[in-house]
């Protein structure tokens, strides 16, 4: 038996852990993947609390340091109310918020029974994870979820298949074969490379 | 500087026995009510063996918190899907990252406002706890909330004041100023005590049935053998 003053002097800071999770698998992966980021991070430039994961794994137990859990990362992330900089994992217990308010999952053949079951069990009932989304760059099936209580209820498009993030407050739509966000107006919200593209026209 | 899995499966401590590390209970009102929901609910699921439930025990789930000291339990939660046996706190890393499904806090003058503000935010912002609930045993101030997406939600009293818990599959409601759980036909679920009352009240009635019956057949075998018959002449 121990107090928490013994153990806080024995625990290690393991914010520095390394993630486990595997490179993605192709580039329409990486390419989605990254326009999912940046176009978040352009779109939120002005705050400073929130982080977001890429490709990363989130340490939530003891069972996973020891190899007895089958979860290894999560393609995209976001949780809000925390400080803004660069880790090369999450773990819970050395945050001041301990799991994502949003999941977005980029399923493939390989992944696709892993995200719509295992998966969404531990977001919805370990995770409690407010909102999670998948969607596949290959066959382009997207779907989303929200939770309510302890269940999740399938968050219903809009007519032009678009699904509302609360988190976000933008919409999720798949425009031209990619996953992209929408604002409230109807408006895409650009890319970084897209806002760069389109100053350079003006200019020549 | 980066460590690998190998490095801190060694390092991370043994926190399986951490203490808890709450305060005393504010009154013996407060302790007979904690009493109640905790035996109540443990004899209605006495044939379970997937659930905790923690009274007046510390949640731990922040490193920084160990060092503050400031991983305040709540006063009841419950925890689903998870082995049942005892323990002398809930540390979340230990407990493959579980946090309540469940938590009742009993409100005192002094923890009021700590309950109903603080812990409602810590509640529904940090452990994402799918029901919330509250309870004075002194002024019967009663609320429930539930989790939808990332807000507490008050849930909605039945017309005779009942409050619906998805996670308990029963109702919560104030009788003779104790707050119970009553099934979903409206039965109020009995505490252990009431249950072998029950029992015992049941057994008893039996009993004098049975006196009655024998009573009664010593009585018909007389009249026969007075009209010169017996039982086994018939």
């Amino acid at each position: 038996m121990s107090t928490a003053e013994e153990i806080e002097k024995l625990m290690p800071d393991t914010s520095q852990l390394l993630s486990i999770q595997p490179e993605m698998e192709s580039p329409l992966y990486y390419t989605q993947l990254n326009m999912l980021v940046t176009g978040l991070e352009w779109w939120w430039r002005d705050r400073e609390d929130f982080f977001i994961g890429a490709n990363l794994t989130i340490y939530y137990c003891r069972q996973q340091l020891e190899g007895m859990e089958d979860y290894l990362g999560t393609d995209f992330f976001v949780i809000e109310g925390v400080e803004k900089r660069p880790r090369n994992c999450w773990v819970a217990w050395e945050e001041d918020a301990s799991y994502p308010d949003l999941v977005i999952e980029l399923m493939s053949d390989s992944t696709a029974d892993v995200d719509r079951g295992f998966k969404k069990d531990l977001y919805r009932n370990t995770f409690r994870v407010a909102e999670y989304f998948w969607f596949s760059p290959d066959t382009l099936e997207f779907n989303g979820f929200y939770l309510s209580g302890s269940q999740y209820i399938p968050r219903e498009p809009l007519e032009n298949g678009w699904r509302w993030s609360k988190v976000l407050g933008l919409y999720l739509a798949v425009v031209d074969g990619k996953l992209r966000y929408v604002s409230r107006d109807g408006e895409l919200v650009p890319t970084p490379e897209e806002l760069a593209t389109l100053a350079q026209q003006k200019i020549t | 500087m980066s460590i690998t899995l190998q490095q801190a499966k060694i390092i991370l401590p043994d926190t399986t026995e951490l203490y808890s590390d709450e305060p005393e209970m504010e009154s013996s009102l407060h302790y007979t009510q904690l009493m109640m929901l905790v035996a109540t609910l443990e004899w209605w699921w006495r044939d379970r063996e997937d659930f905790f439930i923690g009274a007046n025990l510390t949640i731990y789930f922040n490193h920084q918190r160990l060092k503050t000291q400031d991983s305040r339990g709540p006063d009841f939660f419950l925890v689903k899907e998870t082995e049942k046996r005892p323990r002398t706190s809930w540390v979340v890393w230990e407990e493959k990252g579980r946090y309540p499904n469940l938590i009742i806090e009993l409100l005192s003058d002094s923890t009021a406002r700590v309950d109903r503000v603080l812990k409602k935010q810590l509640y529904q912002n940090r452990l994402h706890t799918p029901e919330y609930f509250w309870f004075s045993p002194d002024t019967l101030e009663f609320k429930g909330f539930r989790l939808e997406e990332k807000e507490y939600v008050p849930i909605k009293p039945l017309e005779n004041g009942w409050r619906w818990s998805q996670e308990l599959g029963l109702y919560l409601a104030i009788v003779e100023r104790k707050l119970r759980y009553f099934t979903q036909d409206g039965e109020l679920v009995p505490t252990p005590e009431e249950s072998a009352l029950q029992e015992q009240r049941r057994a008893e009635a039996e009993r004098q049935r049975a006196d009655e019956a024998e009573a009664k057949n010593r009585f018909l075998e007389q009249r026969l053998r007075e009209l010169g018959m017996n039982s086994n002449s018939l």
